[in-house]
């Protein structure tokens, strides 16, 4: 097999069986990543089950390009169903650990079942083991993955070995807590956490020496350096290079785009005192890529990561913090703790709004509260279970901006159409992960014309871009027809854009359907703060934008 | 004369230089852990090493280096392909070294070189050997 290892482990924690079994038949039509563990997952998983109990499962899917040195192919996709949620959901461990799994032999592991104490799946190549994990329960992420380097009695296969962790959060299985991987969050994790601990699985360490064949090396290698010609000759390529998702920094404050104090304020001047071009200057110290990313769109400070645009505004102006360096901790206590930074900010920020242990601003109480919920304080109890439980929790439901029980981004749909619509209908609750509009849609924010088709195509394109195991930033600078091309090199088969496109289409429509079985229907929607509260003049076209879209999708309207 | 560049200030840790000189080595596989060039993390720096000579043992100096206010151990960015370093530089299964042959310098350069986006690897151009 070319591309696709061809081997899935199947771990069932219960019983402390671990399988290596073939990869499902239907590989070709779902390809691998988000694709084929959506599929493998509705098919195996109840949609009715409470997230939390033993019969949900976790699948972890590397694509047929992840590791094997396609532009940005680090992605492995981790789907469950969410607690935070109800929804099936899925998110994108980046850096290394993807291309680890690969290199060890595999394309998917599913993890089944419930350990009656805490362990860890160590992975090297056949030798698959799970061990006692005790004495990492109630560690943090950065130093659980410390720890498990240090058991590792050679230091440079300690060093090649990838984890992926849990914090406390995720221990106590609380709805807003998220994996991390090489000091890195899971994108969109948020939720995935939980399921992790309350099997008891607190990390997998994976290392891997085995080769990916590739059908065509000559052809492969062809596609690859004409993406990285691409890339090099693009300017904006190199703008996002330099500043990352901070790209949209400026544009988004000037259109007062940025969600400030809970959405419940215009963005004031002070907030324009925040700039990339300071960051890069005072803060950032490198430039940092996932596994062959030529992009390299990640920021290295010397605290580890800095914070992704939409962690950065979660955990900054949404809370009234307009000092870089105090998110840049808050962010830190998040990886540490394992806790989700875009819902734990609309949390806080919403606690704040109603002037509930917190005040907007407040630099210091807003550090302590985060670590407090880390910790597991009293406080956590209110916090971690998210923005609408908060919200319910001091009966005032109205302060809640989210869909599906998980708060919006701090990306204004009132002021971008788009993006409201890519929340009302994302398949994991509100999010713009599954159809980043955002920097297109800086053309004509206000206009809903195409807009219904621009969320149709990017959804789609993510989920097939993340199910070929390709970072979905890529599609900002290369077209999909790039990949496809590698696709083909790589596995010797002769996919077309068209068939493709329609995976990413049937991909949207297993998730829903998975949804629609969970008891999930009419919830489709904005919250009304955004549909008729209007900020500078605007509200949320959502409904004409909704019709359009159901038509393009084929749904008839609600069901 | 040519030689490679490597400049660590600008190296994002991507390892798509492993990935190339894996692929170009093995012609329809990939695997970094058998590619000839290796990047090494150091706290929040990465070190391009290019594998250089086997030797059969390893030195019995250990050295430290200081850059700015890190202290490094010299066997981590030294080149040998040495039994200090376990794996590092040999083949996974029977443990031959793998060395850099220094791959076509005609275009399109050496395959490290051809997929480093971030400048971190450059082909220079020198009069000779100094
Ligand atoms: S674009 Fe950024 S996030 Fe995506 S793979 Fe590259 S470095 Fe990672
Ligand atoms: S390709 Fe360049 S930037 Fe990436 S790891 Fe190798 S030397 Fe560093
Ligand atoms: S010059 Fe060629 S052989 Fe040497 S490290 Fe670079 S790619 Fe590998």
């Amino acid at each position: 097999m070319y591309g696709w290892q061809g081997k899935v482990l199947r771990v069932d924690l219960s019983k402390g069986l671990i399988k290596r079994e073939n990869i499902p038949e239907t590989y070709q039509s779902y390809l691998g990543g988000r694709g084929l563990a959506t599929k493998i997952f509705s098919e195996e998983v109840d949609p009715s089950i409470n997230p939390l109990s033993e019969e949900n499962k976790i699948v972890l899917a590397t694509g047929p390009l992840t590791g094997t040195g396609a532009s940005s192919g680090c992605i492995c996709s981790i789907v469950t169903k969410s607690p935070l949620t109800n929804t099936i959901t899925c998110g994108q461990a980046k850096m290394y650990f993807g291309a680890e799994i690969k290199a060890a032999g595999y394309d998917l592991i599913i993890i089944e079942g419930k350990s009656n104490s805490p362990v860890m799946l160590s992975i090297q190549d056949e030798n698959i083991e799970l061990l006692p994990a005790d004495y990492l329960w109630g560690e943090t992420t950065l130093n659980t993955e410390n720890a498990i380097r240090l058991a590792i009695s050679d230091p440079w296969k300690a060093r090649e070995t990838r984890i992926l962790s849990i914090g406390p959060a995720g221990e106590r299985a609380e709805p807003i807590s998220t994996i991390i991987t090489d000091g890195l969050p899971v994108k969109n994790g948020v939720g995935i956490g939980a399921i992790f601990g309350i099997k008891g699985l607190k990390a997998i360490a994976i290392r891997g020496t085995r080769d990916i064949d590739l059908a065509y090396g000559k052809g492969f290698i062809e596609a690859v350096s004409s993406s990285i010609d691409t890339l090099k000759e693009s300017e904006t390529s190199k703008e996002f290079s330099d500043f990352g998702t901070y790209l949209l920094l400026e544009p988004l404050v000037k259109i007062g785009a940025l969600g400030y104090e809970n959405f419940s304020r215009a963005t004031p001047e002070t907030v324009f005192s925040l700039s990339a071009k300071v960051f890069k200057k005072e803060i950032w110290k490198r430039n940092r890529g996932c596994f062959s990313c030529p992009i390299a769109c990640l920021k290295q400070t010397k605290l580890g990561f800095f914070p992704e645009i939409d962690e950065f505004i979660s955990l900054g102006p949404l809370c009234d913090i307009i000092n870089p360096q105090v998110t840049l901790d808050a962010y830190r206590i998040c990886i540490e703790y394992g806790l989700d930074a875009v819902e734990i900010g609309a949390t806080m920020a919403c606690a704040m709004q109603l002037q509930e242990y917190l005040t907007f601003g407040k630099t210091q109480a807003f550090l302590e509260t985060i670590k407090a919920s880390g910790r597991g304080e009293e406080i956590a109890g209110i916090l971690n279970k998210g923005a609408l439980y908060l919200a319910r929790h001091f009966k005032s439901e109205d302060i809640f901006l989210g869909v599906k029980g998980r708060s919006i981004p701090p990306f204004d749909p009132r002021i971008i159409q788009g993006i409201g619509l890519q929340y009302a209908t994302s398949n994991f609750g509100a999010t713009h992960l599954t159809g980043f509009t955002l920097i297109e849609e800086l053309k004509d924010p206000s206009s809903i014309k195409g807009k219904a088709k621009l969320v149709r195509d990017y959804q789609d394109r993510t989920a097939i871009l993340e199910s070929m195991g390709i970072c979905p930033y890529a599609q900002f600078f290369l077209p999909l027809t790039i990949f496809i091309e590698m696709l083909n090199q790589a596995t010797g088969l002769d996919f077309k854009e068209e068939k493709i496109l329609k995976m990413g289409e049937d991909i949207y429509h297993i998730e829903r359907l998975f949804n629609t079985n969970a008891g999930i229907k009419n919830e489709d929607g904005l919250p009304p703060k955004m549909l008729r509260q209007p900020v500078n003049g605007m509200i949320s076209k959502l409904d004409k934008m909704l019709k359009e879209y159901y038509e393009l999708r084929g749904l008839g309207g609600e069901e | 004369m040519y030689r490679i560049k490597i400049d660590h200030n600008k190296c994002t840790g991507c390892r798509h230089c492993e990935v190339a000189c894996s692929l170009n080595r093995l012609a329809t596989a990939v695997n970094p852990k058998r590619a000839r060039i290796r990047v090494i993390q150091e706290g929040d720096r990465f070190f391009p090493v290019i594998s250089g000579p086997f030797t059969d043992a390893s030195c019995n100096i250990k050295v430290d280096i200081k850059f700015g206010n890190h202290v490094y151990d010299q066997c981590d960015l030294c080149r040998a392909v040495c039994p200090h370093k376990s794996m590092l530089f040999k083949e996974p299964d029977d443990e031959k070294p793998i060395q850099c042959d220094f791959c076509g310098i005609d275009a399109p350069g050496p395959s490290c070189v051809r997929w480093c986006t971030s400048g971190a690897l450059t082909l220079i151009e020198v009069p000779s050997y100094y």
